[in-house]
C-alpha cells in the first residue's frame, strides 16, 4: 500500500482527523460536536498556513 | 445496625468499579475504541477505531518510521512510546509497511508524525474510556 499526499493534502487529513476525535472526546451533544469539530479544523488550518506563511521568507 | 452491612458492600462496589475501569482503559488501549464499546458507548467507540486506523494505515502507506524498541536515542525512545500507544494497531502499522521506512521524503516525514499522533490519540482515548467508567466524564 503507497500513499501519495502533497503537504496541503497532509496537512488537510490530520487536521480533520484530530478535529472528529476531539469533537467526540471532549464533548457530548451532537451539535456540539459538530462545532467544536469546525472550530478546531478552522484553527488547525489558520496555524498550519499560518506558519507556513511566516517560514516563506526563510524558505531559499 | 444497617450501616454496617452497607459500609462493606459500597466498598466492594467501588472495588468492582475501578477494576471495570482499569478494564475498560486497558481494552481501549489494546484495540481503539474497545474501552468505550464496553461501555456502549458506541459513537465515541466507532469514531476512534476509525480515526486512529485511518491515521495508522495512511502514515504507515506513506511509509513513516514505525520505531522499534531498540531505539538508538531519545527522540527514538519517545517515537518508540507514541507509536505503542495506538495498541495492537502498532502491530498493523508494521504489517502494512513490509518495506520498511522511507524518511527521505517528506511523505515519510508526515507518515512519521501520523503513526505517533495514532498513537497519542489512542492513549487519550484510553484515559477517557478509564475515566468514564470512574464516572468522572460523561
Amino acid at each position: 500500500m503507497n500513499v501519495h499526499l502533497n503537504h496541503f493534502q497532509a496537512m488537510l487529513f490530520f487536521a480533520l482527523v484530530i478535529s472528529v476525535a476531539f469533537g467526540f472526546l471532549s464533548r457530548r451533544r451532537p451539535l456540539d460536536r459538530v462545532k467544536y469539530m469546525l472550530w478546531s479544523l478552522f484553527l488547525f488550518l489558520l496555524v498550519g498556513i499560518g506558519i507556513g506563511w511566516a517560514m516563506y521568507p526563510f524558505s531559499r | 445496625m444497617t450501616e454496617e452491612i452497607q459500609v462493606p458492600a459500597a466498598s466492594q462496589a467501588t472495588k468492582n468499579r475501578e477494576t471495570f475501569a482499569l478494564a475498560c482503559g486497558f481494552a481501549g488501549w489494546l484495540v481503539p475504541g474497545l474501552g468505550h464499546a464496553l461501555q456502549k458507548m458506541w459513537g465515541r467507540a466507532i469514531i476512534f477505531f476509525i480515526t486512529v486506523g485511518v491515521l495508522v494505515l495512511i502514515g504507515a502507506g506513506m511509509r513513516g518510521n514505525v520505531f522499534n524498541s531498540d531505539a538508538g536515542d531519545a527522540f527514538a525512545s519517545l517515537g518508540y512510546l507514541a507509536d505503542l500507544g495506538a495498541g495492537s494497531f502498532y502491530l498493523l502499522a508494521k504489517k502494512v509497511e513490509p518495506n520498511g521506512a522511507d524518511v527521505s521524503r517528506a511523505g515519510g516525514d508526515y507518515g512519521t508524525r501520523f503513526l505517533a499522533a495514532a498513537g497519542v490519540l489512542n492513549l487519550l482515548s484510553a484515559l477517557h474510556a478509564y475515566e468514564a467508567a470512574r464516572g468522572r466524564k460523561g
